[in-house]
């Protein structure tokens, strides 16, 4: 009997331990309406905190509670979340290419009538808006901040080289000389120690798919258009770059190592997005600019990184209010609180603040990029799609177990089977 | 003569031996050193090369970065009380679970036991949408009470291992006393309990160590920034695009601390366990 009463007390103290733990968050306090927004941009959570005390400044009824999030993570807890009907966040930040997983889940409010009714739409890039459209047409988040792909070139070793910088009249032509002439046996050793191009699946190999006239989905996004002659001859310029001129070493199949590759020093160009925090401390100098046109004129692949209010937001005004004062208010100081990635506000990505922060780069080029070249091609099982459907046939072509062609049908055979299974 | 050659020949075995020892030891070693190496070095040196083990200016600024970046207290000691309460939590409700499979004859005994255990083969993310809806259901998302109570209701792995271990311990013994008047819960604690000591440690490293590096379910059921875990907060340095792997490594080793310590103290029993299991039947 001593022994049950021991356990039940051990037991009893073990609970009350664990229902002291705090509770819930209050959304309400002081009378002001609290909203939880959340972010992933750690580095920059100086700018976001100044950002919003001047909000909270010029909007004292509503208080914004900002949440880091872990962005490798971010899509799971999502995903659950929206599986259970369960708010994470009043304001819940989205990328486009997962954001398409969530089109159809009926979890975000449709922001197409305040898009279209409460914003100056003179002053936002509206291209990127139809990334976040579902089926019935509702738009599920509003792309807040812009991603383009752009060619970097290191400064020093084309200086090395005595050749000019590439700018925006470059074809793939140029760079494809430019890159020969760039991949450099410094020590003749037989290792290279300088290349002229740093391969990468994502954003490079999609750049090239358009500017050569093919493409990974059609306009509509339903069908392959992997093994277009067009699309082939692009495959064949990348892999070529590898196998035949000899100007890159095989491309990484995980697209978060290209900048770091490039960081390294050892690479004369990469097109990449054009992210560039990492790039302040650096020992080498660089900058960005268009990336070459092809036969079908110039590409840039467009993403971008959004806001979602859910439908089980209690706040969703006020953090309709926020987002809006986000987009067309923003104080141009805080218009680099994205990794230096483009805010969508022409206002803002035309801003001294913007074109001259740190670090310095081409960034005027940027809106003329969004607007006339960026190119989209995110849909529901984009990941899968990517990786999985034509990826992994182009890495065979790399290793030489398929032929280009051999490459581009299994490539297009992938996709069509993951689009038959979204259901799309 | 021939012990001559007994003792060259057990000298080149012995050498062959550790050397082979020494070079797997190092192996294992070296992301260790290289974690502990890169904590220590500035920003812009992590990508100098040829790579430097021993940092040419040690600093220590990336621990000092570590604490302003993140509220590395608070995680560390919410990460200590959701560790500790769910290590507990899984030793008394396994060993509970196991002593009923491994001495309690019912009907359906041995099927609910093959249930159990093929649980394990179910991988967590296919179940987490449940509990999530669960835990939500209870009103217990965004508390610690939600990775803590799944923790008490017993686990596969914990009771299998301990069920095995029950399952060696002598019928006599319990025979012995059940004439001395012990009634289930008594014998449980006093012979099953005390018999079991280092297989319960064992269990709870285990289970410490799987709650101390969860990063999935704080992830998925907490929220906000003043329950996280380390494990959370560490996760979330990774930026977007930005990766500071000089602070990610001191902030991966401060966090693995905790384990290293526990390990230290409880080795004993660990060894222990892993013989006593291996020596049983």
């Amino acid at each position: 009997m001593k022994l049950k009463v021991k356990i039940f007390f051990v037991l009893f103290l073990l609970l009350t331990f664990l229902l002291s733990c705090n509770k819930s968050t209050d959304y309400k306090k002081d009378g002001k309406i609290k909203i939880k927004l959340t972010t992933w941009f750690i580095y920059n959570m100086k700018e976001w905190e100044g950002a919003i005390k001047e909000f909270e400044r010029t909007h004292p009824q509503i208080e914004v509670e900002i949440e880091n999030v872990v962005y490798s993570m971010h899509v799971q807890k999502l995903l659950t979340s929206s599986a259970a009907k369960v708010p994470i966040a009043d304001l819940i930040i989205l990328e486009d290419w997962f954001a398409t997983e969530m089109l159809e889940r009926d979890y975000f409010i449709d922001l197409k009538d305040k898009i279209y009714n409460d914003l100056d739409t003179s002053l936002i890039f509206l291209k990127p808006i139809e990334d976040y459209k579902n089926s019935k047409g509702e738009i599920i988040a509003f792309p807040n901040f812009l991603i383009s792909s752009v060619l970097f070139y290191n400064k020093d070793i084309f200086d090395n080289a005595k050749l000019s910088y590439p700018d925006s009249t470059w074809t793939y032509d140029d760079f494809l000389q430019a890159a020969k002439k760039l991949t450099r046996d410094k020590e003749g050793d037989g290792i290279i120690d300088e290349w002229g191009v740093q391969l990468n699946y994502s954003p490079f190999l999609d750049v090239l798919l358009y500017a050569f006239g093919g493409g990974v989905l059609s306009q509509d996004r339903k069908r392959p258009m992997i093994d277009k002659p067009e699309s082939i001859e692009a495959i064949k310029f990348f892999v070529d770059l590898y196998k035949v001129h000899k100007v890159a070493p095989v491309p990484n199949p995980a697209a978060m190592s290209n900048t770091v590759a490039f960081l390294s020093g050892k690479f004369a160009m990469a097109i990449i997005s054009n992210y560039v925090t990492k790039f302040k401390s650096v020992n080498f100098r660089w900058d960005y600019t268009y990336p070459p046109k092809g036969k079908a004129g110039r590409v840039s692949i467009r993403n971008s990184i959004g806001f979602g209010i859910p439908k089980t937001s209690k706040n969703k005004e006020a953090a309709w209010i926020f987002l809006k004062w986000l987009i067309e208010s923003l104080p141009p100081q805080y218009s680099t609180m994205a990794e230096g990635i483009m805010p969508n506000n022409k206002k803002l990505a035309t801003s001294k603040y913007f074109l001259e922060g740190e670090p310095i780069c081409n960034r005027k080029i940027l809106p003329d990029l969004q607007e006339n070249y960026s190119i989209n091609y995110t849909r529901t099982s984009f990941a899968e799609l990517k990786d999985y459907g034509f990826q992994s046939a182009i890495e065979r072509a790399i290793s030489g177990k398929y032929t280009i062609e051999e490459a581009a049908k299994r490539g297009n055979k992938n996709i069509e089977e993951v689009l038959k299974r979204s259901g799309e | 003569m021939h012990k001559m050659k007994y003792k060259i020949s057990t000298y080149i075995k012995n050498f062959l031996l550790y050397s082979f020892l020494i070079i797997l030891a190092i192996i294992m070693i070296a992301p260790f050193i290289w974690m502990i190496s890169t904590s220590l070095k500035e920003t812009g040196a992590i990508f100098t090369l040829p790579p430097e083990i021993i940092p040419s200016n040690i600093s220590l600024n990336n621990y000092k970065e570590i604490f302003e970046r993140i509220p590395f207290l608070n995680f560390t000691k919410n990460s200590i009380i959701i560790t500790i309460s769910a290590s507990i939590g899984q030793v008394v409700s396994c060993s509970l679970a196991a002593y009923a499979f491994a001495r309690m004859k019912f009907k359906g005994s041995k099927v609910l036991y093959y249930i159990l255990l093929s649980t394990m083969m179910i991988p967590s993310q296919v179940t987490i949408i449940p509990t999530f809806i669960i835990m939500n259901k209870l009103g217990l998302v965004d508390t610690h009470l939600a990775l803590i109570l799944p923790a008490c209701l017993g686990g596969a792995f914990g009771t299998f291992l301990l069920r095995q271990f029950f399952s060696s311990i002598p019928k006599d013994l319990e025979d012995a006393a059940k004439i001395d008047g012990c009634g289930s819960l008594r014998i449980f604690y006093h012979i099953f309990l005390i018999q079991s000591k280092p297989v319960l440690a064992t269990l709870f490293i285990f289970a410490f160590m799987f709650y101390w590096n969860d990063l999935l379910s704080p992830v998925i059921f907490l929220s906000s920034l003043d329950k996280m875990t380390l494990t959370v907060g560490l996760a979330s340095i990774q930026g977007i695009n930005y990766d500071r792997f000089d602070l990610m490594m001191a902030g991966s080793f401060l966090s693995m601390i905790p384990i290293l310590i526990l390990f230290v103290f409880a080795q004993k029993f660990f060894i222990k366990s892993i013989v006593s299991t291996g020596l049983k039947e």
